[in-house]
């Protein structure tokens, strides 16, 4: 391409002529997409038109590089696929996706050169097979409709980037690079971080930055301040037995939840060896939501709690601070010595990290529990700090050119540090970015930055393992990544395959290499790279910190990044904005988290307007009661409030502008004032608590074992009153009117584990995208119409301040029985030969009995027409499931369109479908395994196997509805009464 | 109007014809008229928006699927079955005084069933689809699914349209044939003419059509308690806590009967005011009717207690789910209903209120607002406290399901309004014979009130 590009620049970069800049590139949208530039004004509907617009830019994109500019490179596929490809098959390559600069490997179904799906690939070492939610919606972003798709100049000018490019390379040569700061976002990447450093061996005048909004460097300062040296940590909770985290969220979103949720699950499977998890943390967590001992504590207090826990297993002298630990909490830490894992997060300041890094360490758990390797990111630096330098530097004058890749600092950086403002300050700016965010209107040049799934390049796992990024369809024309970026600006002009590569060329021993590059395309990391555990002893140096002062009186605030959308970055997908926050059930939105008592207090409730007033700056945003929340403090969750984007613009408030470089994390002195106005928040769940019904079922582990005593069948009955005061008759015990069915072939059925549910949403968004369900937009959902087949139900247990929380997947329940078949009047739900309550849409009428009598509430309707109004553009759907019309219902099918598929490989090779070969979409994303699909007239399948254990309860059974779709009661560890006392 | 009545005070056929006859359009009836098709235009304005929009105009929404569109088919589909009870079942005992008030009752039965009947259409997600349930040899081989109560709905909707029409067009041809005789113009005498067909009045034609008119009767009575049942099983059958109940169909039955009574009892007074009907309708006819109501009022309290009691006795669910309907965000439904429907009519106990026309008008006008509360409480409240919790979920109607509502009885008003014009609103010859009947009868009526008929 680029040589190509030096051939003709004009054919290269000819829509820069009509670009003048911000206004120049509004009006090329509009004139290109008009009605796309009109909705972005608007609401819902406009919305929905919008993603709609998308299809119009995927259709484009297979054509994107006219014949004149077409690349000589082919698109390398997965080896060996191709040749026995058939027309119509999907083809999956494997890839990494970034998080925080860490790679997640996952697998891409492409039918006909469009990815359609994302799986994890099981290679790969933070993915194991499985995605989280974030992963899953990868595919809406590409196709996002304000895409940058060619270069734009602030304020106009008619300068030809390409020129531009070659000249700032040799303007940069020439003076070494004098006044260059290069911004990125957190870097894993060897081929990126060897293309930076030769960068920068060139411009030896020229300085690198990463910055994240939620990095989490804390915890490798901490390592420097513990053991000398800035260490990555890595968790093995499968191996823990007892785990306490201090305001961490290990199961929470991230680039290690699909990892920790395993190895989690991994260590409370067997009641034998069942982990304990203590969590102390002020709002509300996945990690929080799964703990057997939870306790709200103000942030404030966090650095106490790691100092008392130091302090009790003799690792630093004790304070005396009056703070007093839960009883247990120390003996269960020195009972499981190595086996016991102490974990803060990223709120926590260097000195907490500090202690715990040394706790662990004395109980022996480094090694086991927990691994120690050099740091996966880059290390130039990071953080706050570093981004104070460089606002420090710009108003000193010291910045003359400065870019900015891939990272969104005029939006994300604390609000004292103003970039927005002094970006724009800063003569010569350029900017890589997939839209034109906050960042790219304050730079004087933005270049389109290339979709992960179009890119190539490398990135590294948590622990080190580097994972291949190939690109799944051909970038649009002018796009580039990063690594092709910073060659240009190093004076080559190699396309980014050939930078990797190359990169990789000198990784391997010679002569091998073909061979090891096409096994590494093939399964998508690369073998033998993850990093050695690096043994630690605490530095010679060794103090214990200071204990860090609280800041301020009043109210104290914490941020943290958003479930849906991360920190920001993610605001532009709807379906992870209308993915419903997994504790606060709100979708499209953010809100002040605050306690049920703190907010009565203030006289607030959900959805009231309050202003908060933090060090002179404030905002006013609704608030959200939050069980659970520690009172007296307030979550201000980041990612919203946009000030650009077709989609995020105008969503929720942007906790950003009020957040401090001095006290990025956590701060004091706040004040929160009712405002008087009511804001519509929308949520997938109205109401949280169970009304003293039997629905999530759960199991004390210490009964656990009576239970298997007794067997299965009595067990059954014990989990069952256990749980709820008055369990009915079973539902295979009560008789029916109807006849039953006779199964020749497989009969389908399911087993949901609620004690490896987690709550992380990657379930609810991979049915999602595999069953083409629309995404509706906010107002749709305040009015209940969400059409998502798969719902995490969540419920509060107990005391609003510190409940229980359960988590419970809902889907079809395909009951025997069901209830929708007998009440349609034109048989257009009806039950199949294998079982599955099945789904005509186009006998449907829409009179929605179904709906109304179906007690799981499981059914979606189409109020309006969704699928063609967007939500989703087409090019994305599924080809294998139909896109429903206006007016009729649809609900789960149990991924039929997989069942179908397995079907044809096995009639093929003349056999039974196999246990395990029908693995549902939901199955398949779930990092913890708590789905089990199969047959279940095979009583040696799996799910037949899963149904046999006493925790095994169908939900509302006493209806009679013999549902296929079972739950397996969660097993909880809960305090003995005397130590509760 | 009153120059009806006035031209012809003796024999009541003239009275009764004439107001068909001489087509003098008052002011009031034709300002009537412009504002009942005013909202019937509203009605087929809201069905164009639904139709191309979709149903997600209304507020409708997983779990509450259903809205005004099965709250209004509820209640106009009570209010049909139970004025069609009404008429049958004076026709079938006979009673002296039924002439009256026969023939509002039935037109009452057929206008209503006519609005009720839209709304199963209009509220499909795609009603153009709607001859679905209607077992047909489609070459596609759709099939109804004869489990179903929409299906038995759609055959109830069917067969009362088809038996209300046909009591009350027998009903009326005698009368169309008196019409066809008196008639002065040409053109009215020919669709007369065809409508009578061909009645000349002969002892025979009179035992044939006395026989079919009752043989409908006795069928009506008999259908009008099974539709009604028919249509509370759409809520029967399903595992919806607070509507899987066995009261269902006697309730349905009641609390629409008192709903079909009072709107009788509306149109029949109006009419009464505006065409000078003193004479036909008696204070013997407003004493009966209030004694239905106040009968019927005292059966739906104990319906009401009954739902309480057997809620508390059944299970936690419907415990829960009752007190939800009674006291959580639409108590006021319920206390509405039960203020309206069952609280309102005991006030006919006074004969003084059951003298005061306005009173009156106002009791049925309530009782069949309290119906639709009660309807509206069916329909979202019942799945109030449904057995998840976390799909509980609000319902508020939205600015399309108002005009259907609003023009659903705009609709009735137009059909209610040309019915006064152009058809005898008391039928002749009944009234005719009654006369002669009731003069014998005089000594025992005791509240015979004729003081009207005989200031004439």
């Amino acid at each position: 391409m680029t040589e190509r590009d030096e051939d003709r620049p004009e054919a290269t970069w000819r829509s820069l002529e009509a670009l003048d800049g911000d206004a120049g590139a509004l009006r090329w949208r509009d004139g290109e997409f008009p009605d796309l530039a009109r909705a972005t004004a608007t609401g819902r509907r406009s919305l929905l038109k919008l993603m709609g617009a998308s299809v119009a830019l995927a259709g484009t994109a297979g054509c994107e590089r006219l014949p004149a500019e077409a690349p000589a490179d082919p698109i390398v596929s997965r080896a060996g696929a191709t040749p026995g490809h058939v027309p119509g098959e999907p083809l999956f390559f494997a890839t990494s996706l970034p998080l925080e600069g860490y790679g997640r490997g996952v697998l891409v179904e492409s039918h006909e050169g469009r990815p359609t799906k994302i799986e994890g690939n099981p290679l790969h070492p933070a993915s194991l097979g499985a995605t989280d939610a974030f992963a899953q919606a990868a595919i809406l972003s590409l196709y996002a409709p304000d895409r940058l798709r060619a270069a734009l100049r602030r304020g106009g000018g008619r300068r030809r980037l390409d020129g531009t490019l070659a000249q700032l390379a040799a303007e940069f040569a020439a003076d070494g690079g004098a006044g260059l700061r290069l911004l990125t976002g957190p870097v894993s990447s060897p081929s990126l971080t060897a293309g930076i450093a030769s960068l920068l061996d060139r411009l030896p005048e020229a300085r690198w930055l990463q910055w994240s909004p939620v990095g989490d460097g804390n915890r490798l300062d901490g390592a420097a301040l513990a053991f000398g040296e800035r260490l990555e940590t890595r968790l093995d909770l499968a191996r823990a037995s007892v785990i306490v985290a201090i305001d961490d969220d290990p199961l929470g979103p991230g680039p290690n939840q699909v990892a920790n949720g395993a190895g989690f699950i991994a260590g409370r499977r067997d009641p034998a060896r069942f982990s304990r998890l203590w969590v102390f943390e002020a709002c509300p967590s996945l990690t929080g939501a799964r703990a057997d001992r939870r306790f709200p504590v103000s942030p404030r207090a966090v650095p106490a709690i790691a100092r008392a826990v130091a302090a009790a297993l003799g690792v630093v002298p004790p304070a005396d601070d009056g703070v007093e630990l839960p009883p247990g909490l120390v003996e269960d830490l020195r009972r499981a010595g190595p086996a016991a894992v102490v974990t803060a997060g990223r709120r926590a300041p260097p000195e907490v990290h500090a202690l715990v890094h040394a706790v662990n360490l004395a109980l022996g758990a480094v090694g086991t529990t927990v691994h120690h390797t050099r740091p996966v990111l880059a290390g130039a630096p990071s953080g706050v700090a570093a981004l104070a330098a460089l606002a420090a530097e710009i108003d000193a004058g010291a910045v003359s050119r400065l870019v900015v890749i891939d990272a969104n600092p005029a939006y994300d950086a604390p609000a004292d540090l103003d970039l927005a403002r002094r970006i724009r300050r800063v003569p010569f700016s350029l900017c890589l970015a997939s839209r034109l965010d906050e960042t790219a209107a304050e730079c004087l040049w933005t270049l389109p930055l290339a979709h992960p799934l179009e890119s190539w390049g490398d990135l590294r796992a948590p622990n080190g393992t580097v994972g291949l990024m190939q690109p799944a369809l051909a970038p649009p024309a002018g796009t580039m990544t990063a690594l092709e970026l910073v060659a240009r600006l190093a004076g080559s002009e190699a396309p980014a395959r050939e930078l990797v590569r190359g990169y990789w060329e000198q990784a391997f021993p010679p002569g091998e290499f073909e061979a090891a590059w096409l096994r590494t395309l093939h399964d998508g990391v690369v073998e033998g790279t993850a990093f050695e555990e690096i043994p630690v002893r605490l530095a010679p140096g060794w103090e214990v910190p200071p204990p860090v002062p609280a800041q301020g009186e009043g109210l104290t605030v914490l941020f943290a990044p958003d479930p849906s959308v991360w920190d920001g970055q993610f605001a532009d997908n709807a379906w992870l904005q209308e993915l419903p926050k997994p504790l606060t059930k709100l979708v499209w939105d953010n809100a002040i988290l605050i306690a049920p008592a703190t907010a009565a207090r203030l006289g607030l409730a959900n959805g009231d307007g309050a202003v908060l007033e933090l060090h002179g700056r404030a905002l006013e945003a609704p608030v959200w009661l939050l069980p659970g929340h520690a009172p007296d403090c307030v979550t201000l969750p980041l990612g919203y409030g946009h000030r650009r984007g077709d989609v995020a613009r105008g969503l929720g408030f942007d906790a950003y502008s009020v957040r401090r470089s001095e006290a990025p994390w956590v701060d004091g002195g706040a004040v929160l004032q009712p405002s008087g106005r009511r804001h519509l928040l929308a949520t997938t769940q109205d109401h949280g608590t169970m009304v003293g019904r039997d629905l999530v079922r759960s199991v004390p582990l210490a009964r656990l074992a009576a239970m298997a005593a007794l067997g299965g069948e009595a067990g059954g009955e014990a989990a069952g009153e256990e749980a709820g005061e008055e369990t009915e008759v079973a539902g295979e015990d009560l008789p029916s009117i109807y006849p039953e069915y006779d199964y020749s072939g497989p009969a389908w059925g399911m087993a949901v584990d609620l004690n490896a549910c987690i709550g992380c949403n990657a379930c609810v968004i991979a049915c999602q995208v595999e069953n083409n369900v629309p995404a509706v937009g906010k107002e749709e959902v305040a009015r209940g119409r969400e059409m998502h087949w798969l719902r995490i139900d969540r419920y509060w247990e107990g005391d609003p301040a510190d409940p229980r929380i359960h988590f419970q997947p809902v889907l079809c329940m395909h009951c025997e029985k069901a209830p929708c078949e007998v009440v349609c009047p034109v048989n257009a739900t009806v039950h199949d030969s294998e079982g599955l309550n099945v789904m005509v849409y186009n006998r449907c009428i829409g009179t929605r009995y179904c709906s109304n009598n179906c007690p799981y509430k499981v059914r979606r309707f189409n109020w309006f027409d969704y699928a063609d109004e967007g939500g989703r553009p087409e090019v994305t759907a599924n080809p294998d499931v139909t896109l429903r019309e206006r007016g009729v219902m649809e609900k789960c099918t149990y991924c039929v369109q997989r069942i179908q598929k397995a079907r044809i490989q096995a009639k093929l090779e003349d056999r039974p479908i196999a246990d395990g070969e029908v693995v549902t979409a939901c199955q398949q994303a779930c990092p913890t395994r708590a789905f089990t699909f199969g047959d279940i007239t095979d009583p040696a399948s799996a799910v037949s196997r899963a149904k046999a254990s006493p925790l095994n309860y169908g939900l509302l059974e006493e209806l009679n509805t013999r549902p296929r779709t079972t739950y397996l009661a969660r097993i909880d560890d809960p305090p003995a009464p005397e130590e509760a006392s | 109007m009153a120059d009806a009545g006035a031209e012809a005070p003796h024999p009541p056929h003239g009275a009764i014809g004439g107001v068909v006859l001489r087509q003098r359009f008052g002011w009031r009836w034709l300002a009537a008229f412009a504002a009942a098709v005013a909202g019937s235009l509203l009605f087929v304005y809201a069905t164009v928006v639904l139709v191309v929009r979709g149903v997600g105009v209304w507020g409708t929404n997983i779990p509450h699927v259903w809205g005004f569109d099965i709250i209004n088919y509820a209640w106009w589909i009570g209010i049909a079955n139970a004025a069609s009870l009404m008429a049958a079942a004076f026709t079938v005992r006979r009673a002296p005084w039924r002439s009256a008030l026969n023939r509002f009752a039935e037109s009452v039965a057929l206008f209503s069933v006519i609005c009720a009947g839209l709304f199963p259409i209009l509220h499909l997600g795609r009603p153009w689809l709607f001859h679905w349930v209607f077992p047909y040899p489609a070459t596609f081989g759709v099939w109804p699914q004869f489990r179903s109560p929409l299906v038995w709905d759609f055959f109830t909707i069917l067969t009362h349209l088809v038996v209300t029409a046909s009591f009350w067009y027998v009903g009326l041809i005698p009368d169309l044939a008196h019409l066809r005789d008196r008639a002065r113009g040409a053109l009215a005498r020919k669709v007369f003419g065809v409508l009578a067909l061909g009645w000349r009045g002969s002892a025979r034609h009179w035992r044939n059509h006395q026989r079919a008119y009752h043989t409908l009767a006795g069928l009506l009575v008999a259908m009008a308690v099974f539709m009604q049942s028919t249509v509370s099983t759409e809520f029967a059958v399903t595992l919806v806590p607070e509507w899987h109940q066995p009261r269902y169909p006697l309730y349905f039955v009641v609390s629409g009967l008192i709903s079909g009574i009072g709107m009788v009892l509306v149109v029949a007074l109006l009419a009464r005011h505006f065409f000078e009907l003193h004479g036909f309708i008696t204070q013997r006819h407003l004493d009966v009717v209030s004694s239905l109501l106040i009968a019927n009022a005292i059966v739906i309290a104990w319906s009401y207690a009954f739902e309480a009691f057997s809620s508390w006795y059944a299970s936690k669910v419907e415990l829960q789910s009752w007190l939800l309907r009674a006291t959580g965000e639409f108590a006021w439904l319920y206390w509405g209903a039960v203020a309206c429907a069952v609280l309102a009519p005991q006030v006919l106990w006074w004969r003084r209120m059951r003298r005061n026309v306005a009173a009156l008008i106002l009791v049925g006008l309530l009782v069949a607002v309290g119906i639709w509360l009660d309807r509206f409480m069916i329909v979202v409240g019942g799945l109030l406290g449904d057995y998840l919790p976390s799909a509980w979920e609000g319902y508020s109607p939205s600015v399309w399901e108002w005009p259907l509502l609003v023009g659903s009885i705009a609709v009735y008003g137009t059909l209610i309004l040309l019915f006064l014009r152009f058809v005898p609103v008391i039928p002749v010859f009944e009234v005719h014979a009654g006369r002669r009947d009731e003069d014998g009868d005089e000594a025992r009526d005791e509240d015979g009130d004729r003081s009207g008929e005989d200031d004439r």
